[in-house]
Formats: structure tokens, sequence, C-alpha cells
């Protein structure tokens, strides 16, 4: 199987099909991760087709790290400067939220039968920015503690300590699951 | 592997299971074609033939050489000194001569091809008469046409000799021992001549000479006499004339 890397080279060369198969590897990881951290479809949508049309547009390949943290960054890079003009702040817990986080307290949404995925999901829509970005590109991109504190410009301490805060919520939130 | 390592590899798992969010099928098909439209772009592009940097540079190159000559060159002519290649006509007494010979020199291929012409049609006409007639009777009767068109032929001939005589370059009469006096050749030559007959005919104008003495017109007939030796400077004058002109 083709790398990332040379699928991309490929399609800067001319090839479509190197894209699409580059697209479909992509398509739900970014989208879930710009959905779950902005919280909202609308922007969801317009930073996915934004990040994308960045990399379709691109002169030449990306001459450091790999794909992954490359279309990644760009998409995070969007988010940012898209909360920065809506005058959104992402450092605490005073998020707009929309319908994908619910508020309600963990005991209420236990109360009301949510099985452990939804409850799960619910409580990482709640954590700080911080802490939900660096859990969620954990998750969704697949990379490293090391390449998330490059990418993200951070030491690695500093993301490894946002993921140990991140999952210490989780699991207190989700003791019973687990 | 710690008790909360465990538990987090759960919650890892869990989060893994959960559905995922997929982005509109629109939303796909934009993205899709928006990358087709850029290789399109970039085929299009390469389609162009590149012009390198000395091919734009030709024209405008071309061009300042082309002035920076242009302009050098017109410099180097205003810079040489002018130099006249025009050559100046002698001035010599007898110029108005040399001047009436040039002209009757260009008048001549005028005159030759009305005679030429003449002849020619008297020649045709002749042929005519030997194709039409039988060829015996032709001889005879052109016998004596042909006798008329010798002579006609030898007067020509004796004309033009007349005139290349008449168109000889003439001698300066300071060469010859003669001094005309100023108000001779001063005065237009036709003028002085009674008629164009004796200026083209040396004899009738000797004649004319002779009358002029008959006549007692001495001072008139010595200034013919001095125009004659210009025209005619190679002509025998006869004695009489020649003794007048001496003694002059």
């Amino acid at each position: 199987m083709l790398s990332d890397e040379n699928l991309f080279s490929q399609f800067l060369k001319g090839d479509i099909n190197a894209f699409e198969k580059l697209y479909a590897r992509y398509r739900e990881s970014l989208y879930t991760y710009l959905l779950r951290s902005s919280r909202n479809h609308a922007e969801a949508d317009d930073i996915y087709q934004d990040a994308w049309s960045r990399v379709i547009n691109a002169k030449v390949p990306f001459t450091t790290g790999t794909f992954k943290s490359y279309i990644f960054k760009i998409a995070r890079n969007l988010q940012i400067d898209h909360h920065r003009r809506s005058h959104i702040h992402l450092v605490g817990d005073n998020e707009q939220l929309e319908d994908i986080a619910d508020s309600k307290p963990t005991m209420e949404r236990q109360l009301d039968g949510e099985d452990c995925g939804d409850r799960l999901l619910s409580e990482v829509a709640v954590l700080p920015y911080d802490q939900r970005d660096a859990f969620l590109l954990k998750e969704e991109s697949g990379l490293t503690m090391e390449q998330i504190a490059t990418m993200l410009e951070v030491g690695r301490e500093t993301i490894k300590s946002r993921l140990r805060y991140a999952m210490k919520r989780l699991r207190e939130a989700l003791e019973d699951c687990l | 592997m710690s008790n909360e390592e465990h538990i987090d590899q759960a919650i890892s798992k869990l989060y893994q299971s959960s559905k995922k969010a997929e982005p509109s099928t629109e939303i796909d098909a934009a993205i899709l074609v928006q990358a087709r439209e850029r290789l399109n772009k970039n085929k299009s592009k390469q389609a162009k033939p590149s012009v390198n940097k000395w091919q734009r540079w030709v024209v405008p190159l071309s061009t300042a050489a082309l002035v920076v000559m242009g302009v050098s060159i017109t410099l180097k002519i205003m810079n040489q000194p002018q130099t006249s290649y025009q050559l100046e006509m002698p001035v010599t007494e007898t110029g108005f001569i040399e001047k009436k010979a040039l002209k009757d020199e260009a008048a001549v291929p005028a005159e030759q091809p009305a005679a030429t012409m003449m002849l020619e049609a008297e020649s045709d006409a002749m042929m005519q008469e030997i194709q039409e007639e039988q060829p015996a009777r032709a001889l005879q009767s052109i016998a004596p046409k042909a006798k008329a068109r010798a002579s006609t032929i030898e007067k020509a001939q004796k004309s033009e000799h007349k005139k290349s005589l008449q168109r000889s370059a003439p001698m300066a009469p300071e060469a010859m021992g003669i001094r005309p006096n100023s108000e001779v050749l001063n005065a237009p030559l036709k003028e002085s001549v009674s008629s164009e007959i004796e200026w083209s005919d040396p004899e009738a104008w000797i004649a004319r000479i002779n009358q002029l003495l008959d006549n007692a017109q001495k001072g008139k007939a010595i200034g013919e006499l001095e125009r004659f030796v210009i025209a005619y400077p190679e002509y025998p004058l006869p004695l009489e004339l020649n003794k007048l002109l001496n003694d002059e």
C-alpha cells in the first residue's frame, strides 16, 4: 500500500486516483475531529472544505513531517482563525455549545439511560479546549505525543499533561462503564 | 502496566468504537471536483509553450541594438570631412562652341531615325512591288528607281560626313595662332551667321564671306572669317582669305 506522502506527490503530478485514495483515508477522521472539536456542523463543514482546498492548491509538497500532521495542522489552524474572527473563546469551559455537546451533568445522563459511548462523547465535548484538542488529535489522527507536540509547537510534557488531565476527567465520568 | 493505563486504553477503545461523523456527499463531490479542476489547469499550463528569459528579451534587445547602430553610423557620417566630387567645367574662351557641339550631338539622334524610317519605308514599298509583279518585269521597272535611290543614299552620306565634321571638337584658336576679338566670341553664334544653311555648309559660308568682301564690307567679312575658322579649324582656306586673316 502506498504511503500518504507518495499518494500526495502522485496527485501533484496529475494523478486524480491518488487524491481519491488519500481523501478516503482522512475523510472520516478529519471531519470527526473538526466536528467534535468545534461542536458546530456548519463551522465543521466550512473548515473541512477549506482545509482540503488548501491541500489541493498546494504549490509544492510539504517538506517536513507526515501528510497526516500536515492536513490536521491546516484544519486546526483554520479552526483557530475562525474562532478568532468570531470572537469565540476556546480556552475554558465557557465555549458556545451546540447540540453535540450535551451540558447535562453526568448523573442525569446516567439516569436517562445513555450508553457508555454516548456518555464518553458528551464528556469529551465538555472538556476544556486544550485537553479536548489534545485528546481528539491523539484519537482521530493517531499521531504520537511527540508528533502532536511538534504540530502544536509546544513541549512534549505539555501535551502529556493535557492528556493526563483529560483522561482523569473521563475516567471519573465513566467510572461505572469501565 | 498500571491500572490507570488499563482504564485509559479502555476509554480509547470505547471512543474508537463510537460512531464517526461523516461529511455530506455534496462536500465530498465539491472537493473532488476542485481536485480535478486543479489537475486540468496544470495540464493546460503544461501545454502552453514556455517562453524562456532569452526569448522574452529578443525583440527589445534587437530594437535597442538597431537604434544604437543607426545612431553611431549617422554620427560617424556627420563627423567625416565633406569631400566634393563635382568636377568643374573648364572655363575657356571656346566654351560656347563646345556647348554648341554637344547640343548638336544630342540633336542628331532625333534626326537620324526620321531619315532611316523614310528609307525603310521606301525599301518596304519596293519589296512589295517585287512580290506583287513578275520578277523580270519588276527588275525592269525597279532599275531607274534603284539608281535614284543610290543617289539619295550618296547625298545622305555626304551630308552626314559634313555633320560629323561640324561635331568634331574644334581646336582652340590660340593654338592656331589666331586671337579672336572678344566681341566676336561673345556674340551668339547663330546671330552672326546669315542663315542656318551657311552655318552647316562651309562652302556656302566661304561664298558668303567672299560676297561681303566684294561688297566692301571688310570688317564684317573678317568677323565672319574668324567665326568660320573657329567653327572649321581644319578647313583649308582660300589663299586670299588666309592672307586677310593673317593681316588682321
